[in-house]
């Protein structure tokens, strides 16, 4: 009995043993694939950094002036964009390599799975981040209009828009890669819509005694020849 | 000159424009009664210039086909958009300045001039006082001077005007006005625009011509600024005015950083007596409108003006209505510190010329407050002062433009 117990013990300490041993070429040739991955990231990252400052891109792209690149993300430069851009790329594609390296059903089925939804994934990142930049972009277009028209509300106007572009690219991010399902269109309609009240609850109840002293001021004038403007701006 | 009246005949726009002397374009005449009648004004007001002097009158692409009297002038069709509110150079054929300095060109005139003035107000001494000094005294550019009431030209006053002055040396406060004169030299250089890379972007002829060595001078016209059309909307204004100046800015910022002392330049004519002085103005609005932006517009603010500025801008907001002042100095650091922040792009160019128009309201403001009461000549002396700050403040621009990531406190 004890020997058959000993037996079983030792035949799968065995196999663990064995199982470690064939896992670590694999780990060992992801991490070389990581190390890899990154050093040549890094100089790869350098050499299109340098080109590119090299080539003045920032100014060139400021200079065709469609892409206003540099207005729309104040902390980052294009050129740094482009840089990091190939660099993590580099290091996506390094590491996938390297899970390749285990060669098991397991780990194969793993990076076709991460490699047939990576379109996905980038695409729902590249909503977040053009939601980000839109929402920033937007909401203070917003109140420097409305600040420049003088309505007191600028700022929660300007908040509402921010929060209704960060909303409703999440929603079209999540629904893209198939997170939550009717749940997520339902919440963003919730959202979406709540917000929309919100503001109309603000701006309305904000506006109900200037609108009032308006109308008041509108009946009880009387007839008047237009007075001209003395300032003239241009 | 000949000096009969005579009936122009339809000539082809296609076709290459006479041969004349003068070329006058009418781009404040557009009915063909307008357009009669500013001829007659022009071609009276052009006598005795010189007796053999042939002129071209340019109008609209359709006016060829007018039975206009032209006074002994001929007609020349020119496909020309209305003019801007400021003399620059754009790159589309049909742009004012452009399409006359074309025509100019083709017609081999030795001066041209640009009459925006309106008929009713154009008399013969305008067309006269652009021209005379271009004809008789070999000047290049004449810019206008106009009878300026105190709250006329505000724009101008506080930014277009300081703001040149103190970048390019020449004292002409008349830039963004609608009547010009030009000699031929000028149309040389700038009508040649679709070959000229400098001319893919605005343009701004005054300081081209600076920058080009050309003569200047003004001419009193003797008429008042045309009004802006009532439907203006100043962050338009700001975006089409201040954008394309600061665009200019910083295409010439190697000439102007050489510049160190501004000087006046050959006026002509004599300006009429000042007019009444100017009454009390509500600026509460303005004042109101600067503090609601000071409230809301901190965060982009902050970006633009440094901290000093901010805090000066705090304490504007406290102080009563009727004490409301700001400062010379702080005004020039604000307007460089947006052009910086225009040429750096740190945000979008549009909101950075929208962020900039409260500010402006809030000059208005303080101007109205100092200057209600007082005749034009006294509103001119406060001008003046604003323009001896702009000077004296423009080594911080320099500082800034050449080293914008220093400390600036």
């Amino acid at each position: 009995m004890w020997n058959e117990v000993q037996q079983a013990l030792h035949d799968s300490t065995t196999q663990v043993l064995t199982g470690l041993a064939r896992l670590l070429p694999g780990l060992l040739a992801l991490l070389v694939a990581v190390l890899l991955s990154v050093l040549i990231a890094s100089i790869v990252g350098t050499l299109v950094r340098r080109a590119l400052l090299g080539v003045r891109f920032d100014e060139k792209l400021a200079a065709w002036g469609t892409l206003d690149l540099p207005a729309w993300s104040q902390t980052r430069s294009p050129t740094l964009l482009v840089s990091r851009f190939v660099s993590w790329t580099i290091i996506v594609i390094g590491a996938l390599i390297g899970i390749a390296a285990f060669d098991t059903t397991l780990t194969s089925s793993l990076v076709l799975h991460v490699f047939g939804s990576l379109p996905n994934i980038l695409t729902a990142l590249l909503l977040l981040v053009i939601g980000h930049f839109l929402a920033r972009f937007l909401s203070r277009g917003v109140l420097i209009n409305a600040v420049n028209m003088n309505l007191p509300w600028a700022g929660l106007l300007s908040m509402g828009v921010r929060w209704l572009v960060l909303v409703l690219t999440t929603a079209m991010a999540l629904d893209h890669v198939g997170i939550g399902g009717n749940i997520v269109s339902l919440a963003f309609g919730i959202l979406f819509g709540g917000i929309v009240l919100a503001l109309a609850l603000a701006v309305g109840l904000g506006s109900k005694d200037m609108v009032a002293r308006s109308l008041e001021k509108e009946m009880k004038r009387a007839p008047e020849e237009p007075h001209e403007q003395p300032f003239r701006h241009i | 000159m000949t000096g009969e009246a005579a009936v122009a005949t339809p000539v082809d726009p296609a076709a290459e424009p006479p041969r004349c002397d003068i070329l006058v374009q009418l781009a404040g005449c557009r009915t063909a009664d307008e357009i009669r009648e500013g001829t007659r004004r022009v071609v009276d007001g052009l006598r005795g210039l010189g007796d053999d002097l042939t002129i071209g009158i340019a109008c609209g692409s359709d006016c060829g086909a007018l039975s206009v009297d032209a006074g002994g002038a001929a007609i020349v069709p020119v496909d020309a958009a209305p003019p801007e509110r400021f003399p620059i150079v754009g790159a589309v054929p049909t742009d004012a300045y452009r399409a006359l300095f074309d025509a100019g060109r083709r017609s081999g005139a030795r001066a041209m001039a640009l009459i925006g003035t309106e008929v009713d107000q154009l008399t013969p001494g305008v067309a006269r006082a652009l021209l005379q000094p271009i004809i008789a005294d070999d000047f290049d550019v004449v810019v206008p001077v106009y009878d300026r009431q105190v709250y006329d030209g505000l724009l101008n006053a506080a930014i277009v005007y300081p703001l040149t002055r103190a970048l390019y040396g020449r004292r002409i406060p008349g830039q963004l006005g609608v009547d010009f004169g030009f000699s031929a030299r000028v149309a040389e250089r700038l009508s040649q625009g679709g070959q000229n890379p400098r001319l893919r972007r605005p343009v701004w002829i005054l300081p081209q011509a600076i920058a080009d060595d050309m003569r200047i001078c003004q001419a009193v016209l003797g008429v008042r600024l045309p009004a802006p059309p009532d439907s203006i909307d100043l962050a338009t204004v700001f975006a089409q005015v201040l954008g394309s100046l600061f665009v200019d800015m910083e295409q010439r910022a190697p000439f102007w950083q050489r510049v160190q002392r501004s000087q006046a330049v050959p006026t002509f004519g004599t300006a009429a007596p000042g007019r009444a002085p100017a009454g009390p103005v509500d600026v509460r609005p303005m004042i109101e409108s600067f503090v609601n932006a000071f409230r809301n517009l901190q965060r982009v603010w902050t970006i633009l003006l440094p901290p000093a500025t901010l805090v000066a801008l705090k304490r504007l907001t406290l102080v009563e209505p009727e004490r409301f002042r700001l400062p010379d100095d702080l005004w020039a650091r604000i307007v460089y510190d947006f052009a910086l922040g225009h040429r750096l792009r740190v945000i979008n160019r549009d909101h950075l010329l929208g962020a900039l128009v409260p500010l402006y309201l809030a000059w208005v403001a303080s101007y109205a407050l100092e200057v209600q009461g007082a005749t034009p000549a006294a509103a001119d002396v406060r001008i003046e002062r604003l323009c001896a700050a702009f000077e004296a403040e423009k080594p911080y621009l320099v500082r800034r433009w050449r080293w914008p990531d220093r400390f600036n406190p």
